[in-house]
């Protein structure tokens, strides 16, 4: 009888902590707010810099993730998918740009040393409360890429050397298999950090580098209203010791535009005045988000999963001329509290 | 019920716990200097290239990796980490040597030719950031010496050529052998650091020196006199011109600003090294760290050094 009652108790325990269990899970769910159900974007693994080398002028590549776990994580991807037809679409697409043919060694060190970047394809959720985006990949493609050097003209005999994106070739969709179990991972990255644009100007591809305004908008308005309201900690960088101040967050949307107003005098002739208008950045402004994010890849079933470690949305500074002068963030959120 | 309460309790502190960790280790490469001509012609410490360990022992680190190499006590590998034969390394070295100096050297000296060459060190390594002891603990995955040749010693802009040999993957052991070749120099380098461990570490840094922690000394290694020594540490002060209306004269005013964890992103780490003669593997034991700020003329000491 006293087992009975024991095991009774136990079950009842057992259900009592799968239900908070539920509960707990179900109000994790209930905060989460879909952002994209599908974007994709690139990023660079590589980037290249210019170095000065004595008279010589030359692009060194470096490298935005762990090259170790990278290196063994494309080399199991490579494993699976390189084979002759591939190899023929490689061949093809150097032939075009080069108009020169590759041999077997050569084709081995493209492979090996110039997967320069990565597209994600991805779905993308946030947290109702911290305003924080969770990405799920759902594929990913690799890139091969070839940069050269341009010489841009500033005027006044002033020059500038720039790096510009020469042969691309994209290897092709990687869809992981389905599975939640993560049993063999590599930490790629801890933190990359990369900045890209939300707004593709001829949307038909929706998806491209693309959110669709239903959904950027209110998170942008949640995240703006939340950091005035003080419901968020903004950080003016990722690495801030101090949150910013309320009087502080609000400063940050300022800007100063310089328009022409035109005018009716007294005797109803048109004049027309530039003039300077204070006014603030919104929503309409943000055009780029950027991330820091640690990347995971599991060995065993080829996907890519993500932490969002920071977000800041970035926006267009226009000088008094109009004219774009450059991204700005315009606060961070972070992932872990005390970083 | 009381049990429930209990186990709910531990639940959340474990959680809490998880989400306040005291450390973080991170896997980080870095290449050091252990041959800095400034430092052997002039005795000058330039404070951008100050690694160095003196003569003797620097060969002797050399010759204990090159004689692993050659008895086949270790496996060497490329970047990549595939294994590579000796008679292939063999045969760059004589290809690199051949392109930097124009000799060509026999295949059975070059190995021991080209050890006064063997100028830095590539590391990869794990390193546990402790936040709560300010401590640096690392563990070497894998090393290559890199043979750098200095073109012209006296240029204004020495040009190098360097050429990383192999890399050795050493095997872990868990027991201190006696054998193990102890290197007295310490080595300083400049350990740059970046997100996530920046904050919490320099943050623990401001802390720990403002509640005058016996482990925060003066850059120099001796004691602080005063309170007043250590806050003084934490402000910048300049001078900046402002024009006086009144008198239509430019007058310089001082200008205070505070300097926060987040302007620390460098150290400066001292440490001694020793080998495994037998598994090449290469320990290091952080001794000291100096804060570094970054200004328009180069790195400034913060004023103090943390004992490890």
């Amino acid at each position: 009888m006293r087992y009975l009652l024991e095991t009774q108790r136990m079950s009842r325990n057992k259900i009592l902590f799968i239900l908070i269990l539920l509960a707990i899970s179900f109000s994790a769910k209930a905060q989460e707010r879909l952002l994209s159900k599908k974007i994709v974007y690139e990023v660079e693994i590589l980037s290249p810099k210019i170095e000065n080398a004595g008279a010589k002028d030359s692009i060194v590549y470096n490298f935005q993730v762990d090259r170790r776990f990278w290196w063994e994580s494309i080399d199991l991807v490579l494993g699976k998918i390189k084979n002759d037809s591939l190899i023929n679409r490689l061949k093809k697409s150097y032939f075009q740009y080069y108009n020169d043919s590759l041999n077997s060694k050569q084709i081995d060190l493209i492979f090996e040393n110039e997967i320069r970047a990565i597209k994600f394809m991805e779905e993308w959720y946030y947290n109702q409360d911290n305003l924080l985006i969770e990405k799920k990949v759902l594929a990913f493609n690799p890139i091969i890429k070839r940069d050269s050097i341009i010489i841009i003209d500033l005027g006044n005999k002033d020059t500038e050397m720039k790096t510009t994106q020469g042969f691309r070739f994209e290897l092709g969709w990687v869809f992981p298999k389905k599975s939640d179990l993560k049993s063999d991972t590599l930490c790629v990255v801890r933190n990359i950090q990369f900045t890209i644009p939300i707004y593709n100007k001829t949307p038909y591809h929706w998806w491209n580098s693309h959110l669709e305004p239903e959904y950027s908008f209110p998170y942008f308005t949640s995240f703006i209203n939340s950091a005035q309201e003080g419901k968020i900690k903004v950080y003016s960088q990722p690495i801030s010791s101090e949150p910013l101040a309320r009087l502080d967050i609000k400063k940050r949307r300022d800007y100063e535009v310089s328009t022409t107003l035109v005018l009716e005098d007294k005797n109803s002739n048109i004049i027309e005045k530039d003039t300077i208008i204070k006014t603030q950045y919104t929503v309409d402004n943000i055009t780029y988000l950027r991330f820091g994010e640690e990347w995971y890849f599991d060995k065993n079933t080829f996907s890519f999963s993500k932490n969002v470690n920071y977000i800041s949305p970035m926006i267009e500074i226009l000088g008094l001329d109009n004219e774009l002068r450059g991204l700005m963030p315009i606060y961070y959120i972070r992932r872990k509290a005390g970083l | 019920m009381i049990k429930r309460v209990v186990l709910f309790f531990l639940l959340c502190i474990s959680f809490l716990n998880l989400y306040s960790q005291d450390y973080s280790i991170e896997h980080e490469y870095r290449k050091v200097g252990v041959f800095n001509p400034e430092w052997e012609m002039y005795q000058v410490l330039n404070p951008r290239k100050f690694e160095h360990i003196t003569g003797y022992f620097r060969e002797e680190l050399a010759n204990i990796i090159i004689d692993g190499v050659k008895k086949k006590n270790v496996k060497i590998y490329d970047k990549r980490k595939r294994e590579i034969n000796l008679d292939t390394l063999i045969n760059s070295l004589i290809e690199f040597e051949k392109k930097a100096s124009g000799k060509i050297v026999p295949k059975d000296s070059i190995l021991d030719y080209i050890i006064p060459y063997i100028s830095e060190y590539e590391f990869e390594e794990f390193v546990n950031y402790n936040y709560k002891t300010l401590k640096l603990e690392k563990k070497v995955k894998a090393f290559s010496p890199i043979i750098i040749r200095y073109k012209d010693f006296f240029a204004k802009d020495i040009d190098t050529i360097k050429f990383n040999m192999f890399w050795i993957f050493p095997e872990e052991t868990t027991t201190t052998s006696s054998n193990d070749f102890l290197i007295p120099d310490t080595i300083l380098y400049l350990h740059l650091l970046k997100y996530p461990v920046l904050n919490p570490f320099t943050t623990s840094i401001f802390e720990k020196a403002r509640s005058r922690h016996p482990s925060i000394l003066r850059s120099n290694g001796s004691k602080f006199l005063s309170p007043k020594e250590i806050d003084d540490l934490f402000v910048e002060k300049s001078k900046v011109a402002v024009y006086n209306e009144e008198t239509g004269l430019e007058e310089f005013k001082e200008v205070v600003t505070n300097i926060i964890p987040e302007d620390i992103k460098h150290l400066r780490v001292g440490e001694v090294w020793s080998i495994e003669p037998k598994s090449l593997l290469i320990k290091k034991e952080v001794k000291f760290i100096i804060p570094l700020l970054e200004t328009e003329k180069g790195f400034r000491e913060l004023g103090i050094r943390i004992n490890e």
